[in-house]
């Protein structure tokens, strides 16, 4: 199990993230959501040691990960929230890069890159650098180089963005499998649509705060709510959403 | 006080597309991290601009003794020589400064594929954003030819009037910015045809490769050429020699245009000159010409491209890394640097200006070897000849090692460095090993190979061989001080050279580099007396490199850093800043 205690960011004082608490069961997918500038990335962040967390602890396993970094960094996959790659390097050569860096051999890394890029249907940009993909085909890269390794814990920040339509259905069926096989997801993102479909807990995070962590159907139940987006709406959205668009149509129109 | 606001208020205002399109890439000529942080450009523009006009004030204190002295002498045509000889010195200076100013934006010279995703959503025609681009690069080369002569010309002009002098300083001075502003002209425009040809007439997979090596050349070229144009004020005895070449030699057309100028022309350098400013506009105009006609298909081209790369390649270098690295992430190391070092450009540029003048050294001291009469009595046995023949190799592998070194310190896109934090915190031995192989094979295989055969010819083959193995043990010794004193992954640290000190960064270090070398070939030169003294000095080196190697054994091998140290505050103490 992936749990995560009380963890904290402050930058100067002023926190990011404050007292987060959760936890992932294997077989599971977590939603993560929130508005912009919630604190999700800073978590995920935190949890991949990309940043130190400014007090909290996380346990993977029963190990205090702050302590064991590199052992926990041996056991997770990640999907950062903006596509950033290497991008003078193609296509296969950064999975061979991140498959090397972890160690894997080329006789077993060789034929999962060629099969993953099969896949995802880049086997014909293998050799293209990078800075031609297009967003879709980036966010492709990172995912098979996130899943080449096949860790236990999958954190992924965004997956979807820039995905065309059928690659996000057959990542979001991989994710069901994957939970199935009993991996733990931690799914962070924006688009609520998607969360509902394939997460069965959701942490809902607003100002860096845990506003809510509960079961997708119960919160529904709770919120007295359709969907989750009514409920994400009650809890987060604070604005007049057609207040907001009146004035830019004005701003415009200026 | 209201005209400079007046101006301020101008320049702040909005023009147009075409002017705000220029404004634009005006701002992006000296947007480079190399040199500056985003937050200095004004400061770093003027202070360039500045460096380049005050070039000229140099002249009077250079030369105002020579022409005292000249003057006084009968030899009026001596006089003569001895302006002609500095005249084509300028000259010389402006085409290499402007070839090396174009050299290094040679992949600026025309939008990239950047510029047209950006600029081609907005109301602008293709021709706009082609020509806005060339004109502003061209624009500023032609405003540093303008700051580097003027000065000099006024200056020149004012220290050589006198008793012999050739014409009034007014035609004096507009004749040598004349002559030096055509000569300039004419290579920027030459250079920006041969790259317009070369985009728009080889086919896009060739592109690449041809325009590197292109610019390489002509690199190495210009940065060789620097010492012999550094003594052309000494070519008094042959300025006025005409040989059947010299009608295809561009600096002496610009320098018969100055002689016509002042009215000292004969008839064949009014023939040279008329040459030098046909010349200067056929390459105008063919420049325009061509871009007219290919503009379009420039940008179909570039905008539909695709950085395809060739398999053999690709596979080759995989090969080496899969049969030297020891293991995989060794090789993933190692591969990343090799690809990346090839690949990018400002980096493939500084391991180019740091080859360039280690190879313009070692030809210039080779053939001042030669020439100096050292050899008339076979090979080198003493002296300061057989110091320089030693430096050779050393030479060579410290400037191929400090431009592999400073290429390192820049990291090839500090966003996507997560990888390797989230990867290869603990690969330090892996790290180590990997550049352990770049160094051997891109500095110590190469410095070797080019000055062996030279070694055999000017020494006995004995020396050759000790000076080889000085050279080499002592490469290996400072390669292992490199790797025992740096803990990141080349290339993905954070740590930007343009946050140091130019001075600290270049001249610091070179000059460095010129002392140890010397103090170094010295004592290699002790070692040469005898063979038993020679294999003494490589024991003693052998043994020096035996105990850098050995290091303490520690029970935890320190992690990888990924973020940069605090900037000293004071960089002789260390004091780092609060």
């Amino acid at each position: 199990m992936l749990e995560v205690r009380k963890l904290t960011k402050r930058y100067s004082a002023i926190p990011a993230v404050q007292d987060v608490s959760f936890s992932i069961r294997p077989g599971q997918i977590l939603g993560y959501l929130g508005p912009n500038g919630s604190g999700k990335s800073t978590t995920v962040k935190m949890l991949t040691g990309l940043i130190e967390p400014s007090d909290g602890e996380i346990f993977f396993r029963g190990e205090n990960v702050l302590k064991n970094r590199l052992w926990f960094s041996r056991h997770f996959g990640y999907v950062p929230e903006e596509p950033y790659l290497y991008a003078h390097l193609t296509g296969r050569e950064y999975l061979q890069l991140a498959g090397r860096l972890r160690g894997m051999e080329k006789s077993l890394l060789e034929p999962k890159i060629e099969a993953m890029l099969e896949l995802f249907g880049l086997a014909e940009f293998r050799d293209t650098q990078m800075s031609s993909y297009s967003k879709g085909m980036r966010q492709k890269v990172l995912l098979s180089a996130a899943l080449l390794h096949d860790p236990q814990v999958l954190i992924l920040d965004e997956p979807f963005s820039g995905l065309d339509v059928t690659a996000a259905l057959v990542f979001r069926s991989l994710l069901q499998a994957l939970a199935n096989e009993g991996k733990m997801i931690l799914y962070s993102s924006h688009v609520l649509e998607v969360v509902e479909k394939v997460c069965s807990e959701v942490v809902i995070l607003h100002r860096g705060r845990v506003l809510a962590y509960d079961s997708v159907a119960r919160l529904r139940d709770l919120r007295a709510s359709t969907s989750l987006e009514d409920v994400f709406s009650q809890l987060v959205m604070q604005e007049d959403v057609g207040a907001v668009a009146s004035q830019m149509i004005a701003v415009m129109r200026a | 006080m209201p005209l400079r606001r007046g101006a301020r208020e101008w320049l702040e205002a909005t023009h147009g597309p075409l002017f705000e399109l220029h404004r634009h890439y005006a701002g992006q000529l000296f947007e480079s991290e190399l040199i500056t942080s985003p937050d200095d450009l004004r400061r770093v523009v003027i202070t360039c601009l500045a460096a380049i006009a005050s070039l000229g004030f140099i002249v009077p204190k250079l030369y105002y003794q020579k022409y005292e002295f000249l003057s006084l002498g009968p030899n009026a045509d001596l006089y003569r020589r001895a302006i002609y000889a500095d005249q084509l010195f300028f000259i010389v200076m402006t085409i290499l400064g402007i070839a090396a100013l174009v050299t290094f934006q040679w992949d600026s010279l025309f939008p990239s594929r950047q510029d047209y995703l950006i600029l081609r959503a907005l109301p602008l025609k293709l021709s706009h954003i082609y020509f806005a681009k060339l004109t502003t690069l061209c624009a500023l080369v032609v405003l540093v030819i303008v700051l580097l002569n003027i000065p000099c010309a006024v200056s020149f002009a004012s220290v050589i009037s006198g008793a012999h002098d050739l014409a009034p300083s007014w035609l004096e001075t507009f004749a040598e910015f004349a002559a030096a502003f055509c000569a300039g002209v004419f290579v920027l425009f030459v250079l920006a045809l041969l790259q317009t040809v070369l985009m728009n007439v080889l086919p896009l997979r060739w592109y690449a490769r041809a325009s590197a090596s292109v610019q390489s050349l002509l690199l190495v070229a210009v940065l060789c050429a620097i010492p012999w144009a550094v003594d052309l004020p000494n070519a008094v005895h042959w300025v006025d020699w005409r040989p059947a070449w010299s009608g295809y030699a561009p600096p002496l057309w610009y320098l018969a245009l100055y002689e016509k100028l002042i009215g000292r022309a004969s008839h064949g350098d009014s023939v040279l000159a008329l040459r030098g400013i046909e010349a200067m506009i056929a390459a105008i105009a063919a420049t325009i010409l061509v871009s007219v006609l290919f503009h379009r298909r420039y940008a179909k081209r570039i905008f539909e491209s695709e950085v395809k790369l060739r398999g053999s390649r690709l596979h080759l270098a995989e090969r080496v890394a899969d049969l030297i690295a020891r293991d995989p992430r060794e090789s993933a190391i190692l591969l990343f640097a090799l690809r990346s070092l090839e690949r990018l450009k400002q980096h493939r540029m500084i391991r180019l200006v740091y080859a360039g003048v280690g190879c313009a050294l070692l030809i210039e001291s080779g053939i001042g070897l030669i020439l100096s009469g050292a050899m008339s009595r076979g090979p080198i046995q003493r002296g300061a000849a057989l110091d320089a023949g030693f430096a050779l190799p050393l030479l060579l592998f410290f400037f191929l090692f400090t431009g592999l070194r400073y290429a390192f310190r820049i990291p090839v896109d500090l966003r996507a460095n997560w990888l390797f934090r989230l990867t290869a915190q603990d690969a330090t031995l892996e790290r180590e090993r990997a550049l352990r192989l770049i160094y051997f094979g891109f500095a110590i295989v190469p410095a070797v190979v080019t000055t062996l055969p030279f070694l055999f010819l000017v020494l006995l083959p004995w020396k050759a061989i000790y000076g080889v193995c000085f050279a080499v043990l002592i490469a290996l010794i400072i390669i292992e001080r490199e790797l025992s004193n740096t803990d990141t992954i080349p290339l993905t640290c954070s740590y930007l050279p343009g946050k140091r000190n130019i001075l600290h960064t270049g001249i610091i270090y070179w000059l460095t580099v010129f002392g140890l070398t010397s103090i170094l070939t010295a004592f290699e030169a002790i070692g040469a007396a005898n063979p038993v003294r020679a294999a003494l000095a490589i024991g003693v080196l052998a043994l020096i490199l035996f105990r850098t190697q050995k290091r303490e054994p520690s029970s935890e091998l320190p992690e990888l850093r990924f973020d940069d140290t605090p900037e000293p505050a004071v960089a002789t103490l260390g004091l780092a800043r609060e």
